[in-house]
């Protein structure tokens, strides 16, 4: 297969997923195209049923998807058997955001690291042991731990274990869902920090789920945003942050609690939910019962992902948004 | 406006096969009636523990010390029984998870009559039409069809507003908010603080809110106090935050929070684990082994220092900082010698 132009890591082509539940079925992914090219950290918001997770679990090959393809470096793995598969796995590498349940307890820290290395057949027995050592370095973890179990480390220390196994298969892209969300604040800084420091040393590519908008920001060059199993914009994470296109990212960023240069951002509920969606898909855009600017349109029409200049969003009255801020801004 | 509230030297202990866990190691905390008081910390500082003595439900093993003044009595005094009285009528607790606190074998409804039969504060059918009044008053759409649903039925944004909902029904003057919207989305987490608060205006209640969040907390509380390792390490205003937050484990923390505008860089951070409070705590300040600006003086623990109004801080650096540079930056009025102050 010709691998295509620009190289990417990683491509889903129009995945779409969906799972038998009582009535009917859920739609988890509805239609999803991603490309993942190297040195573009992406970045995946949304609310707890957006389906940022079922993504992810597709781009690791962990579940087929329901129609469309995974390609990864030009290769079609969709329906890959497992053990053709194989080989394409160490290339993606995945940090939870548990971290104990993550590790093996009853494998030491030096055991843990080094299982990717076995599974994989990687080298020898001294081999193994020379690079797990050395990513224990790298992660900033203590020789002296080499035979400490993962439940007498502190959360802080899990993390860097499991980023450590993360890193052992040398992959090019890293999934990380929530790695950071479990950990204490002063923690949380510490192990972001390390995640900056390896992707500019190892050139490694994120994809990061996160619910915090401003780890994203920091962490990845793009940014999507998710609702309902659809992606509703994408673009520039700096340009996104700073000036939204869809009213959905407006309300996610008005929501958040965090310090600007003015001071703390002001406690707005947005958009209360009157109407309750209760799974059954809405006519007309996902978003319009919650929406400020929900239009006759709106409610009849659902509107397509779209270019805006460079920003890809999924909204009538995006124009209206873009003009808004360009008067207010 | 009067105390609703007082902690006074509270103390919490337990005993482990790993040597005694010192939770909390003298809290005083103070809350006027109708205010909001936030208590923000990282895992293991005490907060939840404070307050879990607060209502009384420690475990039997637990050491408690101090008093907790509400209303005019110490609550670690009372019986049992008196404290019954209070609890779920006058004290209410919302807890971080509401999936683990609400009886899965029971409807709404009936979890959420339980306050006013319980403490006999209405007749069954007006208890009914007050759950449904709440219902709806927190946000619950078709509140008579949901309130013979039962939790698995419910969304976790939903549940959490049953809880406060269950929290608020019985009017009560202090509410204790235990990491009320940790496991939410954002816009979720928005606006059940948006409703907290429109709640606590018309109740006129006190609120101690427990976060971890330093942004939820000034933007619910009108004060806020650190923990670190079961003491309060600052005491301060809560628009003071970013602007005047003088103690150096707090202004760490701050500065790693990643910014929502501005550059995108490293953050700073605080370097090496939180202290543990197993076995014999450090004799000098807990933040010492943490901490940039140690000096020989930190293996003393320092004393409670005031700022300014409602401000302290237990650090010996503002000390140092008059000593240094004299900017009155800290508004120390005369700089006494440290060891006058132990």
């Amino acid at each position: 297969m010709a691998s295509l132009a620009s190289n990417p890591l990683a491509q889903l082509e129009h995945i779409c997923k969906t799972f038998p539940a009582q009535r009917g079925e859920v739609v988890a992914c509805d239609d999803i195209s991603l490309t993942v090219t190297k040195g573009q950290s992406l970045g995946v918001v949304g609310e707890s049923g957006s389906g940022k997770s079922t993504l992810v679990r597709i781009l690791l090959m962990l579940i087929p998807p329901t129609s469309g393809q995974v390609w990864l470096h030009g290769h079609d793995v969709t329906h890959l058997p497992e053990h053709r598969l194989k080989p394409f796995r160490r290339h993606v590498q995945f940090v939870a955001q548990d971290p104990l349940s993550a590790l093996m307890p009853n494998l030491t820290v030096a055991e843990n690291i080094a299982e990717p290395l076995w599974i994989h057949k990687v080298g020898d027995k001294e081999s193994r042991r020379k690079t797990t050592l050395a990513l224990m370095e790298k992660v900033g973890l203590a020789s002296e731990l080499w035979n400490s179990f993962p439940s007498e480390l502190s959360g802080g220390q899990q993390q860097r274990v499991v980023i450590a196994r993360a890193l052992a298969l040398m992959p090019e892209l890293i999934v990380l869902d929530e790695a950071v969300s479990s950990l204490d604040v002063s923690i949380q800084a510490q192990i972001l920090n390390l995640l900056q420091t390896l992707k500019e040393d190892m050139e490694l590519t994120y994809v990061f789920i996160s619910h915090n908008l401003a780890v994203i920001r920091l962490m990845c060059e793009q940014t999507a945003v998710m609702y309902k199993g659809r992606i509703i914009e994408f673009g520039d994470s700096e340009a996104l942050f700073a000036h939204p296109l869809h009213p959905y990212t407006q309300a996610l960023i008005d929501s958040i609690p965090a310090f600007t240069a003015q001071g703390v951002t002001p406690l707005r509920a947005v958009g209360r939910r009157t109407a309750e969606t209760s799974g059954s898909t809405v006519a007309g855009c996902p978003y319009h019962p919650r929406c400020p600017l929900a239009s006759e349109t709106c409610r009849r029409e659902r509107p397509e992902l779209r270019w805006i200049g460079d920003r890809q969003v999924a909204c009538h009255h995006a124009e209206t948004m873009n003009a808004s801020q360009v008067v207010s801004g | 406006m009067s105390v609703l509230l007082r902690i006074e030297d509270l103390y919490v202990q337990f005993g482990t096969d790993e040597g005694t866990v010192h939770a909390v190691n003298g809290l005083n905390l103070e809350l006027k009636a109708g205010g909001t008081v936030a208590i923000v910390g990282e895992s293991g500082s005490g907060k939840s523990t404070a307050m879990t003595a607060l209502m009384r439900l420690l475990p039997r093993t637990a050491r408690v010390s101090g008093h907790i003044w509400f209303d005019g009595q110490d609550l670690l005094s009372l019986s049992s029984r008196q404290v019954r009285r209070l609890r779920g009528h006058h004290i209410s607790m919302v807890f971080q998870n509401p999936m683990a606190y609400l009886n899965p074998t029971k409807t709404i409804g009936q979890q959420l009559m339980e306050p006013l039969l319980y403490h006999h504060l209405a007749t069954p059918r007006q208890a009914q039409q007050q759950a449904l009044d709440f219902l709806e008053r927190v946000g619950i759409a078709s509140a008579r069809a949901r309130f013979s649903s039962y939790p698995f039925e419910f969304s976790g944004g939903m549940l959490q507003r049953v809880m406060i909902a269950m929290g608020l029904i019985a009017g009560p003057k202090l509410l204790i908010a235990d990491e009320p919207t940790t496991a939410l989305d954002v816009t979720v987490q928005a606006e059940i603080l948006a409703l907290l608060k429109e709640l606590q205006a018309e109740h006129g209640m006190g609120m101690v809110l427990v976060t971890h969040d330093m942004a939820v907390a000034a933007q619910m509380a009108d004060e806020v106090y650190v923990m670190y390792g079961g003491m309060v390490v600052e005491h301060l205003p809560s628009h003071e935050l970013m602007k005047g937050e003088a103690h150096p484990y707090l202004r760490g923390l701050l500065r790693s929070i990643p910014r929502i505008d501005g550059r995108r860089e490293k953050l700073p951070f605080i370097a090496g684990n939180p202290v543990n409070t197993v076995g014999t705590l450090p004799h000098g300040c807990l933040f010492a082994s943490r901490c940039p600006h140690r000096r020989n003086q930190c293996s003393e623990r320092p004393p409670l220092v005031k700022l300014g109004d409602r401000h302290e801080v237990m650090c010996w650096l503002p000390y140092v900082d008059m000593e240094e540079d004299d900017d009155g930056q800290f508004g120390i009025q005369s700089v006494g010698a440290a060891g006058t102050h132990l």
